[in-house]
């Protein structure tokens, strides 16, 4: 027998919030199709019928005469649910999806504890420092996830007046080397901005965004093993996202 | 925590990018949504805001198929364990098979032995070495080995946990039914299709995870999959 990796976690814990049809805010469709190879079952030739369905139809337990399978067509704006956002968001030459470095996508994660901070209040450099004397130092090629407790929110009409950052915050995390920042909230921008302005200077950097996690409270340390592993779509700036840490 | 995370890592058999060789059947398409209204004022050269959405095929590119896809009532990717979706992996080279051969179960045995036997919770991928014919000639991709159906029921009787090749499809050509998927998804063993990079996987056994976005009833979805093998 060939020597085994050994898979050392006991626990996954899912940060991403579930995507549902037409529940997003945004654009966010999934629409199934059945695809009907009875024909096939009478003649090889016979060409499989696929006909648009309702999801009822395509999760009843009694299963219509014949052979189906089912699939999907989606259809969503790509800043829907737990999404993440690389460079070509704000910058035309900035790396797209299918660019975004694998190193980046896997490794450890800061939870920074910033629970303290009030509902469209300016989290400040003082605020990090804070929460860095819980966690412990911010490493470079750290993944930094903030979390301000606000998923509970998600979905009503408070989740928006979420904190937001300062820009000499997003300035101080780019300088500590950061690879990616998260945040349980849906912006980090303050409410007034006229311009995408605390995001750009982390897509300069090359630091890719996610917004919306969640359950980050549920993780219990201030480090873990996180996986962020976004669909390889080529000239796309922003995708939904699952992620995922191993403690 | 009690993983060894300063480990040096070597990343390989990630996916490839979305795209089709059949855009009739793999539609993946990306608009730029009009500038919002924060674009009013001007916008510096080479900056944008960009919104953009996506319309596809929940098979398009590299993708996980679970047993909703062919079994009515069964678990979607909401539900579907996270468990399921990563672990050891072994990778099973078999290339230079000619186009449309029948993977028979003593070759899929002999493949499993030469890659140091698999055990049960193993994932299993299959390197026919076809990626490189994704782009650049749909029809020979369209011609990719497959196993048979007893092999197929090996795999399946040895517990695996999920199957996975680089190729479109894993059913004998014009078969009416799609029975190695059945096989697999009866017994909740995700299948991925158009797997890329299989090659690079040069030690007998890594760790793949493969963590779809949590869509409501999904029974496929478009991801990323990755391998890690330590370095010496």
């Amino acid at each position: 027998m060939g020597k085994r990796v050994k898979l050392e976690f006991t626990e996954i814990i899912d940060l991403s919030h579930t995507l549902v049809h037409e529940q997003e805010g945004r654009r966010f469709q999934v629409n199934p199709f059945l695809v009907d190879f009875t024909p096939r079952l009478i003649d090889v030739k016979g060409a499989p019928n696929v006909r648009p369905t309702t999801l009822e139809e395509a999760n009843r337990d009694a299963t219509p005469e014949g052979y189906y399978v089912l699939l999907h067509e989606l259809a969503f704006n790509t800043n829907a649910g737990t999404h993440i956002e690389v460079p070509r968001h704000c910058f035309k030459d900035g790396f797209d999806l299918s660019e975004f470095p694998l190193e980046n996508m896997v490794g450890e994660a800061v939870i920074l504890d910033l629970r303290g901070c009030k509902p469209q209040t300016e989290v400040a450099v003082h605020h990090l420092l804070e929460a860095e004397e819980g966690s412990g130092k911010i490493k470079s090629g750290d993944i930094v996830f903030c979390m301000f407790g606000h998923d509970r929110f998600y979905k009503t009409d408070h989740y928006k007046r979420c904190p937001y950052f300062a820009l000499e915050a997003i300035h101080w995390l780019v300088e500590r080397g950061i690879k990616v920042l998260g945040v349980d909230a849906p912006e980090i921008d303050a409410p007034n901005a006229i311009r995408p302005v605390n995001h750009l200077p982390l897509f300069q950097a090359n630091i890719p965004l996610i917004e919306n996690l969640k359950n980050l409270n549920k993780i219990g340390v201030s480090r873990v093993y996180v996986f962020i592993l976004p669909v390889k779509v080529k000239f796309l700036d922003a995708f939904p996202v699952r992620v995922i840490a191993l403690k | 925590m009690n993983r060894k995370i300063e480990v040096k890592k070597l990343w390989v058999g990630d996916t490839r990018p979305l795209a089709s060789p059949n855009p009739e059947e793999r539609k993946v398409r990306v608009f730029e949504h009009p500038p919002d209204q924060r674009d009013t004022v001007p916008v510096p050269d080479g900056q944008y805001f960009l919104m953009s959405e996506i319309e596809l095929n929940t098979h398009a590119g590299t993708h996980i198929e679970i047993p909703y896809h062919c079994l009515k009532g069964r678990k979607d990717f909401i539900e579907f364990p996270l468990e399921r979706l990563c672990g050891p992996l072994v990778v099973l080279h078999m290339r230079g098979l000619p186009p449309y051969y029948e993977v028979s179960l003593e070759e899929m045995k002999k493949a499993c032995d030469l890659a140091g036997g698999i055990l049960r919770g193993d994932i299993v991928f299959c390197d026919f070495g076809y990626d490189s014919f994704f782009f650049e000639s749909p029809e020979e991709y369209m011609a990719n080995p497959y196993p048979s159906l007893k092999a197929v029921r090996w795999l399946v009787e040895s517990e695996i946990k999920m199957f996975g090749v680089d190729a479109g499809m894993i059913e004998r050509p014009k078969n009416p039914i799609h029975e190695n998927h059945l096989l697999f998804l009866e017994k909740d063993i995700p299948i991925i299709e158009n797997l890329a990079n299989l090659g690079q996987v040069k030690k007998d056994r890594a760790e793949v995870y493969a963590f779809p976005i949590a869509i409501k009833f999904a029974e496929s979805m478009p991801a990323r999959v990755v391998a890690i093998e330590e370095v010496d």
